[in-house]
Formats: C-alpha cells, structure tokens, sequence
C-alpha cells in the first residue's frame, strides 16, 4: 500500500483564548516533499507544529503522521520523526557528545559515526559543555539530534534562525541530501528567501488560520505581478496584483499612462499581500 | 531504562551531599548523647511542650526516648526537604527529552523510581548510621517509617511540579508542605480540640515516638502514609501526562 501523504492534518484547532492559537488548521505534506510553514511572529506555526508532536492536546480536529495517529501514536511517530525545537533548550549541562549519545540511546542504534560527522559538518566541537555554547552553537546540538537517526520525516522550527551564513548553507544542503533519499520535510521559517530556495510548497499562517497554500512556483510565477505605473499627471503607483493576467492587462488598458512596468515580485511582497488585512 | 540512569547521575551529587551532612549530624548527636546523656531534664518543660513534643510518650533518659524526641526529627524533618526538593525536580520542561520516541507516562515513571532509589540510599545510610550506634529492632522500623514519609514528599514534589510547570523555583511550594505538616503535629499534641489536624500529616502515620511505644509500625499506617503517596503520584502522572507543554 501507498502512503500519499505523510502528514495528513484535519481541522486542527487549539485555542488559548485571546488571540493566540490555531482555528480549523489543515494541510497535507506529500513524501519527499520539502513543506514551508510561513507566517509571522505569533501566528500559530509552533503551536501546530508542536500539537503535531504531541506536546500540545489539540481541542478540536485531527492529525497524522505515517497514517497514525498523533494522539496515540506519538512513541512511534517520534522513532520515525527528527524535531528541531525553535529554541534549542537544555535543562542539562553536560558535555556535548554526552549530550548526544545519551539522545543516540532512545533510537537503540550505534550513531556515533553519524554524530561525529554531522557535527564535523556543522563544525560543532563535541568536546565542550552545553551551558558554554553559543545560541548558534547550542542550535546545532539541537540540529543534531534531529537528524542522527535519520527520519523519515523532519520537522523544523524555524530552522536556521541563530545560524550564520555558512552553516546555514551546511544545513541546507545536508536537507537536500536527506529529501534526496526520499526525507519528507516541513520546516517553518519567517526568512522568506529560504522557503523559496528550498521549498516545493508553502502554507501561509496569520492570526492562526491558514490563508493560502500554494507551490512556491504558483507563488513566484503566475498569479501575482508587481505593477508600477506613472500616470497622465506623473503620479507614481505601485501595488502588487493577484490574479488573472488578463484582467491586469484591461485594467492596464483602460487607463491612460506614461509608463508602466510588471515584474516577477519576490515571496517578500506577496508574502505581505497575504498578510494585508482587509480594509 | 535510560531515563532512570539518567536522573540518577543528575541526582547523585545531591544525594551524596544530604547524605553526608545529615548523617553527620545525626552521628554527632548520637554519640554525644552515649557520652554525655541527653541533657533532657523533663521536669523543666511545661506539660503542654511535653505533650507536643510526644516527651509524655516515652522516657527521654533512654538512647530510644533521645532519638525519637530529638536526633530523628533531623532526619524526618531534612530529609523531608531533601525529597521534596528532589521530587519538584523531577518534573522539568525539557523539550529535548520529549522529541525522543519515549512516552511521557514512561518518563515519569523512570524518574520517580530513580528519586525512590535515592531516597531509598539515603534511609538506609541513615540506618546504617544509627545501628553502628545502637542496636535494636525497633530501628528498623523507624528507617521504614521515614522512607515511607520521604517518599510522600517526593510525591508532593513531583505533583506540584507537574502541575506548574513554568515555576522557577518550583521546589517552594513542597518545601513549605513539609514544613507545615510537621507543624501540624506539634500542634496536635497541643490541644485535645485540634486533634484532627494529625491525620493530613504524613508525619503522624510515619511518627518514631509511636513506632518505638508499639514497636513496629502498624499495617494501618503504611497502608495509609503509602496511600497517600501513591495517589500524589497518580495525580502528578495524571497532570504531566495530559498537560500542554509550553514552549
């Protein structure tokens, strides 16, 4: 039997009261997929992201991963799920390669090889205490455990935040290395050039509802244009549009101008149409 | 069982250092007393202290009468706030540990057996410590006893925990639990109309001066003082079980 989605999600809803929270969330993330989870501050990106892994009870709806359930079959679900927290928090302060054989020992295989190199990709230095690192250095710990066993899945919290360049590239490319042998992957970010690097789609969160869900080329391509236009008095107008082309292409028709300009606009600005509220 | 290894490296200082000072003490007061003699004059105290302090119970000239009055309280009362401590920590927000494929209910269960064998190992330091000084049965059952209401403290511990777990400092509440229950009984022994307030201390069910006059303990009371923290520990399972973790 095919598994067509590894992660199935039905109407999820958590809510704190107030504002925070998630309503009626639902997305699925195919196998082999790189997922982006996009949205601000607030939004309700960790919040599924942690309802997903069991850490938080849901109120309302439904969710799998592997075609189990999240609410009864996180032990499994976990052995076969790497998770990257968006803050890598140690209450202990052991030495790092303690650290992560003493993580090794719930996956009940030998990993050391594959700690060490990891770490030697992420030039992590195995020989110092936790409580000494840097937030990035910490991030890495963190990084590492997620992909020592190997999963089948990923799910990263805002990945790269901490990191600087360089090992963010590292990390990157150690993803891509990963979905090459068939890893599915969601992460979410607020870094938008790195959901449009990596990913094959992306759902847009704000105010912890869904507002779209597109493939990142759907994004960048077809449906959105930036416009700039100068006009018979030399008035200035700028605006992104959503849509048909051809309705653009009337409009544009329809009025008298001095020039006017349509261009690709990046994930940033139709980013931004998405989170303009309506007025 | 990688959880309960783990805890108990992370414990063992702790445990090393409160076994050390407390069984120190205890030795320091014991061998006084062999040398010395309590220094208790009865006659001295008021009626109403005797009775609070259960001096009425038994003869304060004895090595017994000496241990249940005075040394044991440093062992009931500290190493009640040693179990209280140990327990609230056994409760952490540890993001970590909760990515790996290990359910919560065995975490909880792997640590509070792992806060057991420390209490357990500093009881039966404290026994050892008490047996080289005088032998007698009834000592035993005393170091039952104690295990037993160390053992609700770790529980009171461990359930506070759980239930708040943002708490920075959340050994407070339990620490102040134990304290408080040990007041209870002094006042019992106060007045004959506060005679209720003994029975929500697990010190009344685990206390030495009852165990030396009854030599033993009764089945009564382990059942009780048992009871009491197997069901703190249900609640706490409970809370940290079903609970949200915040980030």
């Amino acid at each position: 039997m095919q598994i067509v989605n590894v992660i199935e999600i039905d109407k999820l809803t958590k809510n704190y009261g107030k504002s925070r929270g998630i309503i009626d969330v639902s997305f699925s993330v195919g196998k082999g997929e790189i997922f982006g989870f996009i949205g601000p501050n607030g939004a309700g990106k960790s919040t599924t992201i942690r309802t997903l892994l069991g850490y938080i009870k849901p109120d309302s709806g439904r969710a799998g991963i592997f075609g189990l359930d999240i609410a009864k079959d996180t032990v499994t679900i976990k052995k076969r799920t790497g998770y990257l927290p968006s803050e890598a928090v140690f209450t202990e302060n052991m030495k790092v390669s303690d650290m992560l054989f003493y993580t090794a020992k719930f996956y009940g295989a030998n990993l050391k090889e594959r700690i060490r190199l990891l770490a030697s990709k992420l030039d992590l230095d195995l020989g110092k205490r936790v409580d000494d690192l840097s937030l990035g250095n910490r991030k890495k710990v963190a990084i590492i455990q997620a992909l020592m066993h190997s999963p089948e899945l990923l799910i990263l919290d805002e990945p790269t935040s901490g990191l600087d360049p360089l090992v963010q590239k590292e990390f990157f490319d150690i993803l891509l290395e990963q979905r090459s042998s068939g890893t599915t992957i969601l992460f979410s970010s607020h870094v938008l050039s790195e959901v449009q690097r990596y990913c094959d789609r992306v759902a847009i969160i704000r105010e912890g509802r869904i507002v779209g869900i597109n493939t990142v080329e759907e994004l960048t391509s077809n449906t959105f244009k930036r416009v700039s236009l100068i006009g018979e008095n030399g008035e200035p107008r700028e605006y992104v549009h959503h849509g048909d082309v051809n309705k653009l292409a009337q409009e544009l028709a329809k009025m008298k101008l001095r020039d006017f300009k349509v261009e690709e606009p990046s994930l940033e600005e139709i980013f931004l149409k998405y989170y303009e509220k309506e007025a | 069982m990688t959880v309960f290894k783990r805890e108990f490296v992370k414990n063992l200082k702790a445990l090393i250092i409160w076994t050390v000072s407390v069984t120190a003490l205890l030795a320091l007061m014991l061998v006084q007393y062999k040398s010395m003699g309590s220094g208790l004059d009865s006659s001295s105290y008021t009626e109403a202290f005797k009775n609070a302090m259960g001096m009425n119970k038994l003869d304060m000239s004895t090595f017994l009468g000496y241990y249940a009055v005075k040394a044991s309280v440093v062992v009931t009362l500290f190493g009640g706030i040693y179990a209280a401590i140990l327990g609230s920590g056994l409760v952490v927000k540890d993001e970590s540990l909760l990515a790996r494929p290990i359910s919560r209910g065995r975490i909880a269960a792997e640590r509070l057996l792992s806060a057991m064998a420390s209490i357990l190992i500093f009881d039966l330091a404290v026994l050892a410590t008490v047996v080289t000084i005088e032998r007698d049965q009834v000592i035993y059952w005393i170091a039952a006893g104690q295990f037993l209401l160390h053992m609700v403290f770790v529980c009171v511990g461990f359930l506070a925990a759980s239930a708040r777990i943002r708490s920075k400092a959340p050994m407070m509440i339990p620490i102040g639990v134990v304290l408080a229950t040990y007041v209870l009984t002094l006042i019992y022994g106060l007045s004959d109309k506060m005679e209720f307030v003994k029975y929500l201390s697990p010190f009344y069910y685990t206390d030495v001066k009852d165990i030396i006059v009854a030599n033993g303990i009764s089945a009564e009371n382990v059942l009780i003082a048992g009871g009491m923290a197997l069901l703190l520990a249900a609640a706490g399972y409970v809370v940290y079980t079903r609970r949200d973790m915040p980030a």
